[in-house]
């Protein structure tokens, strides 16, 4: 049987990839060789600016280069610095997220506003929307303003590693803003969280996102009461142990004897050496009565987190305990009666402090900082590093200083797939574009000027929505799942659209940053290590000279074509020119990382 | 550097080999096509967060039903009183079985004999997890959520080369895990916005379209990575449509769809199916199935019963949208695991285990209620309903009988001649004795347990 490239195409990824391989065989094996050698260059630069920041922007890279005399040197710096955001002077960003204005309309309403409720407190946030005609558009408000910021940290700020690592928060502790009212309405709150705890200890980080208004609303905590027959609410339990804290690695599902589970050691310490789903209902009745202050039964109305001892299910638990002997299931570990908070805190301890935690966590820091298929030895090393400073106030920090300290870490490139926003991002780094500023009207039309809106619209449709993925998993952080049809298609229209007034208006001025006095070859050549900062596929700069010639000489300026569908007129160059940074952003060398 | 150099270059020989030998078996499957059934198309709705198949389709008068869901338990009378259907099999005896009121496009199907019933149904594993039971299901392989591919992956790679331009279409922002690794699959929102926007005058016919002609040259998909590959099929699809030309959609005459994105979704597919673009099977998603808290109210209004008549609506419009269709037409429906019998503390209810599954279609044996209903004294864990029918014996059944692949030991891995016993839910014969060689492929099957999803490798290059 023949293989047609159409046939092997048709059967899907693995197939495609496999003409490569049963040609390999059946000839010499140097295309497959050939084929690998053409990975972009790793360098501790192109990982530092494309992989721990949001993509080349010129200005930071000069900062980069200033650091130290090599590369290396450069780097360890760098990453020290980044570990440090504070000390970062960020006040430029600042004052953008101050001069910008944002759009709200809605009935008779037509505004543009200052992000003014950045720093609100729940309460605050909270007795904003008391009223329960209050429009959505107000609703949500909040929650609008924490995508705007975030947008313009991600593309201005100098704490780039930081604001990286925000978004890895935000995503592992993923809730969905809009889910519920009044989540979008205190979000500004649960994104100060995330960025409070994003460098600092695991156990703490995990209960204050427990007592949020908004993980309490998402996960219907603040509802689970000890009520008669009827069990609590499992969802906050469930998700506790098998996304934020143990993963579904550790998920032994039914067990009718404890006694039956193993235990794994750490030093002194021993441990189930996994969970099972008694764990998750025993551990929902330690969260009873963790709750929302909502005015209602008794409680006060600030949205704050409120713990209600009558609702609290105060019998003895049993929640990954250890058994005392082979066969022999331990003894209720969670005592009956206890003040307060004892037990959910209790909780909080018991699945923080696990190895198989520290080893999911582990494993997801270095996928999302690394590879999609991160190297087993650097997630052992950061897996020591986290079980020793468990209680240790920078532990997190502690333990991306090990990764990122890593070789593996400066040495591999191109092994992970941008995702949507972050390509999106990158583009506007590398292109210094302004963002927008929300116009009540334009032209006397007040349905126009609200940029923002268009901005998040274009984006959302992606797949890649901030602070929008509906399930608690946050969003996947491997090149197969962006690695499809509309995700592609969405992020290379989005590069045109949003230069447009109609998509954002986002100001990115190509031809000025562009000396067309030079030859095509040349501009690609300059605007290729603009975008990716190393020098690219040598036949993929071919191409784009060859596009930017159109029919010209690539060793000349570019010129307008006679006949269409330039006419003569220099618009069209500038056109031409624009096409061929659009084309670098759709090349598969910008969009790995 | 030289350290990840070296181990690139190892990655890439080792699974060049496996590639290598997933080739030799993917030569087993080509010689194994099908005869028939090559028209046929299939629509996965996969309803996620877990539905609680006891509201959809209730044992309404069950006392045991009735006292652990409480308020939950669907009212007797009134507005939203359950529909009361036949079940026409001996094992539904215990009770009443009647669909949810709010679902009375459904009933008409079921009682025109378009729409068959499987309950207590799953997936036949004790995972209570969203994540890891959605992984078994979508990867075709319960207990293993590392499979590099998804079921429908196989089927399509085991029933030989796709005719069509578009074969695979998931009606969303991106492909289910049923789908993992099939480079042929297209992730749409909407046909008619699939296409370039850049500089108009280097984006046109005239010139021959400047731009996608570079792009093209950008992704050969002939790289070993999964980028280059869907940057090959998104230049396809963008040219493909651009060929077929879609408007706005207009359903046919008299059909409404519901609004909101399950609506939209099952539009996309109806406009890609009237495209006739050689679509044959489609992956619908439907979110927002996870209701723990404030499920229902005790008058039968409220969340979920509105998410099921919106089902119910939906189905009922896509089935008749496509009338000119619907003799080569099998919908399914399924959702991870079902809820607990029992109803919790806000009046919701947590992850279960049994659940219904819905076929629709013009060949299906509808207006029966199939599998053992093993009632509600004897349950699972001593909580959730049983499962008494392996999904994979439902999607099985259709694969057969309606796609014509008889693959089913390598569609699903694991499953057995002992476990897959048909129930009648389709006309149509096998196409030949099952195969129940398993996929070899060790891409399909293995995987590295740090990476949860399929192998990826770097960008490499014109190859």
């Amino acid at each position: 049987m023949t293989l047609t490239r159409r046939q092997l195409f048709g059967s899907g990824a693995a197939l495609a990839a496999s003409a490569v391989a049963a040609q390999t065989l059946l000839s010499a094996p140097e295309p497959a060789l050939a084929a690998c050698q053409a990975l972009p260059p790793a360098s501790p630069t192109s990982v530092a600016m494309n992989r721990l920041s949001n993509g080349m922007r010129a200005r930071d890279l000069a900062a980069f280069n200033a650091l130290g005399a090599t590369p290396d040197e450069r780097y360890e710096r760098w990453v020290e610095q980044q570990l440090d955001p504070a000390a970062i002077d960020d006040s430029e960003c600042e004052q953008r997220i101050a001069a910008t204005r944002l759009k709200i309309r809605y009935e008779t309403v037509n505004q543009v506003r200052p992000l003014d409720l950045l720093g609100a407190s729940t309460e605050q946030l909270w007795t904003r929307v008391s009223d329960s005609m209050l429009a959505w558009e107000e609703r949500i408000r909040p929650y609008n303003e924490v995508r705007v910021a975030t947008w313009i940290r991600a593309v201005y700020s100098r704490r780039q590693l930081f604001e990286v690592l925000v978004d890895f928060w935000h995503n592992h502790f993923n809730v969905r803003a809009t889910s519920e009212g009044n989540i979008a309405a205190t979000w500004p709150v649960y994104d100060r969280l995330i960025r409070t705890h994003a460098l600092g200890n695991f156990r703490t980080f995990t209960e204050e996102v427990g007592k949020s208004t908004a993980m309490m609303l998402y996960l219907d905590n603040a509802s689970n009461r000890a009520a008669g027959g009827e069990g609590g609410n499992e969802n906050y339990a469930r998700e506790l142990f098998e996304l934020h804290t143990l993963g579904s690695d550790n998920y032994l599902k039914f067990y009718d004897n404890r006694g039956l589970i193993e235990p794994v050691s750490y030093g002194e310490e021993r441990f189930p050496r996994g969970y099972i789903d008694d764990d998750v209902y025993e551990a929902s009745r330690c969260f009873t009565g963790w709750t929302i202050a909502n005015g209602r039964d008794g409680r006060p109305n600030t949205g704050e987190f409120v713990f209600k001892s009558d609702w609290h299910d105060t019998y003895p638990k049993t929640v990954l305990a250890v058994r005392p002997m082979e066969g022999i299931a331990p003894a209720p570990n969670i005592a009956p009666r206890q003040a307060g908070l004892a037990d959910g805190q209790q909780v909080f301890d018991l699945v923080c402090f696990h190895p198989g935690t520290a080893r999911h966590l582990c494993t997801r820091l270095a996928r999302r900082l690394i590879a999609d298929d991160p190297p087993r030895r650097v997630i052992d090393a950061a897996v020591e590093v986290w079980m020793a400073n468990r209680r240790a106030p920078d532990q997190i920090r502690q333990v991306l200083r090990t990764i990122l300290l890593a070789p593996e870490c400066r040495t591999t490139y191109g092994a992970k797939m941008r995702r949507p926003l972050e390509a999106i991002w990158a583009y506007l780094r590398a292109t210094e574009a302004q963002l927008p500023s929300d116009e009540e009207s334009v032209g006397g039309d007040a349905t126009r000027g609200g940029y923002w809106g268009s901005l998040f619209y274009n984006a959302d449709l992606t797949g890649h929505r901030l602070f929008g993925w509906d399930t608690p998993t946050g969003h996947p952080d491997t090149a197969s799942y962006w690695a499809n049809t509309n995700a592609l298609l969405v992020r290379w229209n989005n590069y045109y659209n949003m230069a447009q007034s109609w998509g954002g208006n986002v100001q990115i001025d190509i031809i000025g940053q562009t000396n067309l006095n030079e030859p095509c070859a040349q501009i690609v050549e300059r605007w290729a290590n603009r975008l990716c900062g190393f020098p690219i596929a040598s036949w993929i700069q071919r191409d784009l000279a060859t596009f930017l010639a159109f029919g010209g000489d690539v060793n000349a300026p570019p010129r307008p074509t006679s006949r269409a569908p330039d006419w003569g007129a220099i618009e069209g160059v500038h056109d031409r020119v624009r096409a061929m940074v659009h084309l670098l952003a759709m090349s598969p060398d910008f969009n790995l990382r | 550097m030289s350290v990840t150099r070296r181990e690139f270059l190892m990655g890439c020989s080792a699974a060049l080999a496996a590639l290598a030998a997933g080739q030799v078996s993917q030569l087993i499957f080509a010689d194994q096509v099908r005869a028939a059934g090559s028209d046929e198309m299939l629509v996965v709705v996969f309803l996620r967060g877990g539905c609680d198949g006891l509201s959809l389709l209730s044992p309404y008068d069950d006392p045991a039903y009735r006292q652990a869901r409480g308020e939950l338990a669907l009212p007797l009378t009134g507005a939203n009183a359950p529909l009361r259907i036949d079940p026409r099999n001996s094992s539904y005896s215990t009770s009443s079985f009647g669909l949810n009121g709010k679902m009375p496009q459904l009933k008409e199907l079921y009682d025109g004999g378009r729409l068959a019933l499987v309950h207590a149904c799953g997936l036949d594993d004790d995972t209570r997890s969203h994540f890891d039971a959605m992984d078994y299901i979508e990867r075709g392989t319960p207990g293993n959520k590392a499979t590099g591919s998804g079921w429908i992956t196989r089927h399509l790679q085991s029933s030989g080369e796709a005719a069509g331009l578009l074969p695979a279409l998931a009606s969303g922002s991106a492909t289910p895990a049923s789908l993992l690794g099939y480079g042929g699959a297209v992730a749409m929102n909407n046909p008619r916005s699939f296409g370039i926007s850049t500089y108009g005058r280097y984006n046109r016919a005239e010139e021959g379209y400047p731009v996608l002609k570079v792009l093209e040259g950008f992704y050969p998909g002939t790289g070993v990575n999964s980028l280059d590959v869907a940057g090959k099929r998104t230049i396809e699809t963008i040219k493909a449509i651009r060929a077929a030309n879609p408007g706005a959609y207009t359903p046919r005459s008299g059909v409404s769809y519901p609004t909101g994105s399950f609506g939209d979704a099952l539009q996309t597919v109806a406009q890609v199916v009237k495209l006739e673009q050689g679509l044959r099977i489609a992956t619908v998603d439907f979110g927002g199935w996870d209701t723990h808290e404030s499920q229902a109210q005790s008058d039968g209004n409220g969340y979920l019963p509105d998410r099921l008549g919106m089902l119910s609506q939906g189905l009922y419009a896509f089935y008749n949208d496509l009338v000119d269709y619907q003799g080569r037409l099998t919908v399914v429906v399924m959702s991870e695991f079902g809820r607990r019998l029992g109803r919790n503390a806000s009046n919701g209810t947590d992850h279960g285990h049994g659940n219904v599954m819905l076929v629709l279609g013009g060949a299906v044996n509808g207006g029966r209620v199939y599998g053992a209903w093993p009632g509600l004294q004897d349950l699972d864990q001593g909580q959730d309903l049983r499962i008494t029918t392996d999904f994979r014996v439902v999607l099985g059944e259709i694969i057969t009988r309606r796609l014509g692949n008889r693959n089913l030991g390598a569609i699903f891995p694991g499953l057995t001649a002992q476990i897959y016993q048909p129930l009648g839910l389709v006309n149509g014969a096998d196409p030949g004795p099952i195969s129940w060689a398993s996929a070899s492929d060790p891409l399909e099957i293995q995987q590295s347990p740090n990476l949860p999803r399929r192998l990826y490798l770097p960008m490499t290059g014109k190859c």
